[in-house]
């Protein structure tokens, strides 16, 4: 047992054996009953005979403490059992099945939160009289809400997760969901709670004990304790003993559960790329144009700190940003862009720490200064925009606020001067109404309009440096595009210099002078931005631009589309509202469409398109309120039945698989539920099934926690494939991995189709992605289906402004600047129609 | 706003009814409570006479709905044991026992805030020691902390009285000195408690991406503190102290005990222990009230605090 290897848990083990011994031999170790008295003890301090002297009726101390301890903690135990087993039932029916049976239950639980429940103790016991069993059941029943929220939380959390919806796609039924995915989550969260619950209901004995209300007579700690109060100007040594076994065993229980979440915590979680080790021949340094750099990075080398000790996550890096140069810093995730800025900037978590090399802006070393030194040159002279806009603003305070504070705190204007200044920003970075955006609190306002507050937020002392760390990733494509033209117009407008963190090869062909490429915490290489992409020096960065889906192949047509297998018909799905008299909100209004047997289409759309909920409606996760699904020319059928034809791979690859199970457990669950195959043959089918997905044998033992992105995808493929479908859904499949890992993933999807004859829905945001993967493509907005086609058709030639916007916000690795000025100037212009 | 004051209202409502006709319920379940009074060796009709005084011969439904009318209007009946008035009991003691565990109450928030605040922001030592002081503050029992507390500095240092209550208008100086160590044997545990949670509160704050975006414009570290880090903190640490002050009113029926205070505790207890069932309820139905006013009052200063409520 390795938590058995600290010590204050070894102590705590020892302390609580003790205490378990007491409690089932006690009676026979004690020297004399628990109620002998021997007047000649009474109060005597400890002396032959009686160890620990004896109390105020001359009864024997270590008697009464030993005899005490079974009543004391089966008490204990007891209450906690009671309120584990209804904390944990009704927590779990809650927390999975939601809307009426959450609604019911969450009430009751919290009217039975906000009883002060000692006084209800007492009122128990003045109604029902001293007697151990009831009240302390009666404590476990006032207790059971903490562990009702506690199971309600776990159950919802895992609810949300995409390896319940892929459980529930398999044709798996609630009951086995609930027991195989949910419970051992409850069961985890359960472990740290369980160990203070009985404490408290230990302690909360102790006190009923105390004042008398206990079993009259009976032997136990907190009797002992009010037996020493009633004796503490004689004999004050009396309370010792009770009181430190009552501290000593809560005290160790508490100990002991911390350790076991401490050792379930500390399972060690493999990080993708992100131990550094033997690498091939290092990269071909840059050449230092060290004289006239605005921000000069060498040899910078950033390392945290870990479990598993110190890891290195920038290794030795160059980079140097001109004043007015727009610089790109690209690289796939784990390759060390966002921490080598934040080691610039010195924003690094408290993990992490510069171990190496140097930062310096304007002649003066950044990574020497102190955070008074820094807050003068970070704000005034460079400013941050970073990735996620919605969590960068404090949701407690007004955007207006956030905005005047720093130019208070540098430029020292009075409260009028920077609100003019605020408002002039937000104006200036394209905000409609100023005023009102100003006067919002965060939450009121969308992504984009988020991320144009923090732009204006970062320039808004007028700083020579910009760091934008992927600043459009969040958002949707059409308003990534704005986003990109309005940093552009910035710098031009104020000749400031950009450094621009990405993965986006097209964001660095449409803004970028010169390029830097990271891969593994190392530089690759660094060049003009034309240069790099006529002739990338390192294969690494050969392989990157090969891999961008604008550059990458298409897929060959499928050869023989069949019978529609898929018919949706004028489909209607509303998402209910929370609160009573809400009106459900519809996402889908009547969207019809077919996917033919061995066919692609491909289903495009932003954010609230109703892309996903389509997909999720097919499943059988989504409530379809009108219209029809058919399959193969019949109604859509039940969920086992259905499970054997449809199925599903889902965007993220960190969710869809239960990190606790082993790849082998999670593929075979599929097979054992329906029954399709004995044990033998179930290894059989999975070792054929990882072979189809190009998965080593060998990764059947292992956890999906130990796989990177690309790996868990496969699983998931994998998984999809067990039951044999004719049609699965594919909602973003490849959208949270890295573009070389995607450009695998899809082409491993292609030939599984070429095989097998599989029909898909592709659900993605990525118009290039889908016209590479697609025979026909569907375009979503607001709801409604705008246009379906051909592939090539409709992404070359659409015939609806949206999907031409959509296509005209799409970044080309293109590094010709005329062709990229062009592509804006369309985009302006199809702008400026819709809005006359 | 109004919605949950209402809805908050109602639920309240419920539970007095729910809870007080429950425990009227139970007490039909029981043996009969006269012989706590007369004891054992009264006589039938003794009994039976007893019995119609207090109104046990009639119907418990009755019994309670007359007892429900009564409370609506502020009458809650007399004591079976004193044949006072329970509202006139109870009133007597109420302002002890309320400032006990107010004082207490303020005193943990303040210290545990503090000390939370100071851990999380400077970790190291500071922080591992608050671990420490947050399981010990838990697993000792606050009786006993009382009676050392006694034992110390009221019978070996004679610094401070063991017993008694003086009120705050006989004199000031007696009654913080009569005050101090039942206050900090009440509070000693819920120090910790609510170091702790508000040092996991404001570090998970200190972990947002926000928090970087405001370093990263310069904003001097004491007001990205104060102003930032303390405003998004709070809601926890309001809740985490009004669960404490629920906790400190049954560590105070306790404390009570131990240093000779008359207040509601020590009522309860009584009245519990010779099953005096309308003072209990009396006790139960003033218990719920407070609590329910606490949490009322934080679920509105957290739902004002929190700009999503406040801009419907």
């Amino acid at each position: 047992m390795s938590l058995l290897r600290r010590p204050a848990a070894l102590v705590a083990a020892v302390v609580l054996l003790l205490v378990v011994v007491a409690a089932v031999a006690g009676a026979w170790l004690a020297p004399y009953g628990p109620d002998q008295v021997d007047l000649r003890a009474a109060l005597a301090g400890p002396g032959p005979g009686h160890p620990l002297g004896g109390d105020g009726s001359g009864r024997d101390v270590l008697s009464r403490l030993l005899h005490g301890t079974r009543a004391t903690v089966s008490g204990a135990l007891l209450a906690a059992g009671v309120a584990l087993v209804m904390g944990v039932v009704a927590g779990t029916l809650a927390g999975y099945f939601a809307r009426w049976a959450d609604a019911v239950a969450s009430w009751l639980f919290n009217l039975l939160m906000a009883l002060p429940a000692f006084i209800v103790v007492l009122a128990f016991v003045a109604v029902m009289g001293p007697d151990l069993v009831g009240t302390m059941a009666f404590v476990g029943f006032l207790a059971s809400p903490s562990i009702y929220r506690l199971v309600r939380a776990a159950t919802m959390r895992v609810r949300g997760e995409f390896y319940i919806d892929a459980a529930r796609v398999s044709g798996l039924s609630d009951l086995r969901v609930v027991r195989r995915h949910v419970l051992p989550v409850v069961r985890s969260a359960i472990i740290v709670q369980a160990p203070l619950l009985f404490g408290a209901a230990l302690l909360l004995q102790a006190g009923i004990d105390f004042l008398g209300l206990g079993e009259p007579g009976a032997a136990s700690w907190g009797a002992m304790l009010n037996d020493a109060a009633a004796n503490v100007f004689r004999a004050p040594w009396l309370s010792i003993w009770p009181g430190l076994a009552i501290a000593a065993t809560v005290l160790a229980v508490t100990v002991l559960g911390n350790a076991v979440r401490d050792a379930l915590e500390d399972t060690p979680i493999q990080a993708a790329g992100r131990a550094p080790s033997t690498r091939g021949p290092a990269a071909s340094p840059a050449p230092a144009p060290a004289d006239g750099a605005l921000l000069a990075v060498s040899g910078l080398t950033v390392t945290h700190r870990t479990a598993g000790g110190e890891v290195t996550v920038v290794d030795g890096v160059d980079l140097q940003v001109r004043p007015g140069e727009v610089v790109g810093l690209v690289g796939e995730s784990g390759s060390g862009k966002t921490q080598t800025v934040l080691a610039a900037l010195g924003l690094l978590p408290p993990s992490g720490r510069v171990a190496a090399g140097s930062v310096r802006f304007a002649g003066a070393e950044l990574t020497e200064m102190t955070e008074r030194e820094l807050n003068r040159v970070r704000g005034p002279r460079i400013g941050y925009v970073s990735q996620e806009p919605m969590s960068n603003l404090d949701p407690s305070f007004r955007v207006g606020s956030q905005l005047v504070e720093p130019l208070r705190a540098h430029l020292g204007l009075s409260r009028r001067a920077a609100r003019r200044r605020a408002l002039e920003l937000l104006a200036r970075v394209g905000i409609a109404e100023p005023e009102r955006i100003y006067r919002a609190y965060p939450h009121e306002i969308s992504g984009g309009t988020a991320q144009r507050v923090l732009i204006a937020g970062a320039i808004s002392c007028d700083p020579e440096l910009l760091v934008a760390d992927e600043p459009t990733t969040a958002l949707d494509v059409t308003v990534q595009a704005e986003v990109l033209d309005l940093l552009r117009s910035l710098q031009s407008e104020r000749d400031m210099a950009v450094l621009l963190v990405t993965h986006d090869l097209g964001v660095v062909a449409d803004m970028c002078d010169r390029v830097t490429v990271m891969r593994d915490g190392r530089l690759v290489e660094s060049a003009p931005t034309r240069t790099l992409f006529a002739q990338p020096a390192q294969p690494y960065t050969k392989d990157l631009l090969a891999a961008n889906p604008h550059n990458a192949a298409r897929r060959e047509r499928s050869a023989a589309v069949g019978p529609p297998l898929l018919e949706i018909d004028r489909l209607r799905v509303d998402y209910p509202q929370r609160g009573l008299g809400r009106p459900p909100v519809r996402v889908l209004k009547e969207v019809s469409l077919t996917v033919g047997e061995g066919e692609t289409l491909g289903l495009v759309g932003e954010s609230g398109s109703g892309k996903t909920t389509l997909g999720r409606a097919v499943l059988g996760l989504a409530p379809i309120v009108g219209g029809s699904i058919r399959y193969g020319g019949q109604p859509l059928p039940g969920r086992r039945a259905r499970a054997r034809q449809i199925q599903a791979v889902f965007q993220d690859p960190f969710s869809s698989l239960n990190p606790a199970m082993s790849i082998h457990d999670i593929l075979v669950e599929p097979l054992l539920a329906h029954g399709m195959a004995d044990r033998a043959e179930a290894d059989r089918r999975i070792a054929l099934l990882l072979d189809r997905v190009e998965l080593p044998a060998g990764t059947g033992a292992r956890r999906a926690r130990e796989l990177s992105g690309g790996q868990r995808q496969r699983v998931a493929i994998a998984r999809a494939l067990a039951l044999g479908p004719r049609l699965i859904i594919c909602d973003e499949p490849v959208s949270a991995l890295d573009v070389s890992t995607q450009a695998q993933v899809l082409a491993l999807l292609t030939e599984i189709q070429r095989d097998t004859g599989v029909s898909y829905l592709f659900i993605s945001h990525d118009l290039a992605v889908v016209r590479n993967v697609s025979d026909r493509v569907a375009v979503m907005s607001g709801g409604v289906l705008v246009e379906t086609g051909d592939a090539e058709q409709v992404t070359t030639e659409p015939r609806d402004p949206y999907t031409r916007r959509l296509l005209l916000s799409a970044l080309v690795p293109d590094p010709d600047p005329d062709r990229q000025a062009a592509r804006r100037a369309a985009r302006l212009g199809l702008a400026a129609k819709e809005q006359a | 706003m109004l919605r949950l004051l209402s809805r908050r209202l109602i639920a309240a409502g419920v539970l007095l009814v729910v809870i007080t006709a429950l425990t009227s319920l139970l007490t039909t379940l029981v043996p009969d409570p006269t012989h706590n009074l007369l004891g054992m060796t009264a006589t039938p009709e003794q009994v039976a006479a007893k019995r119609v005084e207090l109104g046990l011969d009639r119907p418990v439904s009755v019994r309670y709905l007359d007892w429900l009318g009564g409370a609506v209007q502020g009458d809650l009946g007399v004591s079976w044991f004193t044949g006072l008035p329970v509202v006139e009991t109870i009133t007597a003691r109420l302002p002890i026992t309320v400032s006990l565990a107010v004082i207490a109450t303020l005193v943990s928030a303040v210290t545990g805030i503090a000390f939370g605040m100071a851990a999380a922001i400077r970790r190291g030592w500071l922080d591992r020691a608050l671990q420490v002081a947050a399981a010990l503050g838990f697993a000792v029992p606050g009786m006993w902390v009382a009676l050392l507390l006694v034992i110390v500095f009221a019978v070996q240092l004679r610094w401070l009285p063991a017993t008694g209550y003086v009120a705050f208008a006989e004199s000031p100086a007696d009654w913080a000195r009569s005050l101090l160590l039942p206050v900090v044997a009440i509070a000693a545990g819920s120090v910790a408690a609510v170091a702790a949670q508000t040092r996991n509160a404001v570090a998970a704050v200190l972990n947002q991406d926000y928090v970087r975006t405001l370093r990263s414009r310069g904003l001097p570290r004491r007001r990205l503190l104060l102003r930032h880090v303390l405003r998004n903190a709070a809601p926890t640490a309001l809740t985490v102290v009004s669960l404490q002050f629920i906790g400190l009113l049954g560590g105070a029926i306790i404390v009570e005990q131990i240093f000779a205070i008359n207040g509601l505790g020590s009522l309860a207890a009584a009245a519990s222990s010779r099953s005096d069932i309308p003072v209990v309820l009396g006790v139960v139905v003033v218990g719920v009230l407070i609590v329910l006013t606490v949490n009322l009052v934080v679920d509105l200063l957290v739902s004002w605090l929190d700009p999503k409520v406040r801009t419907p």
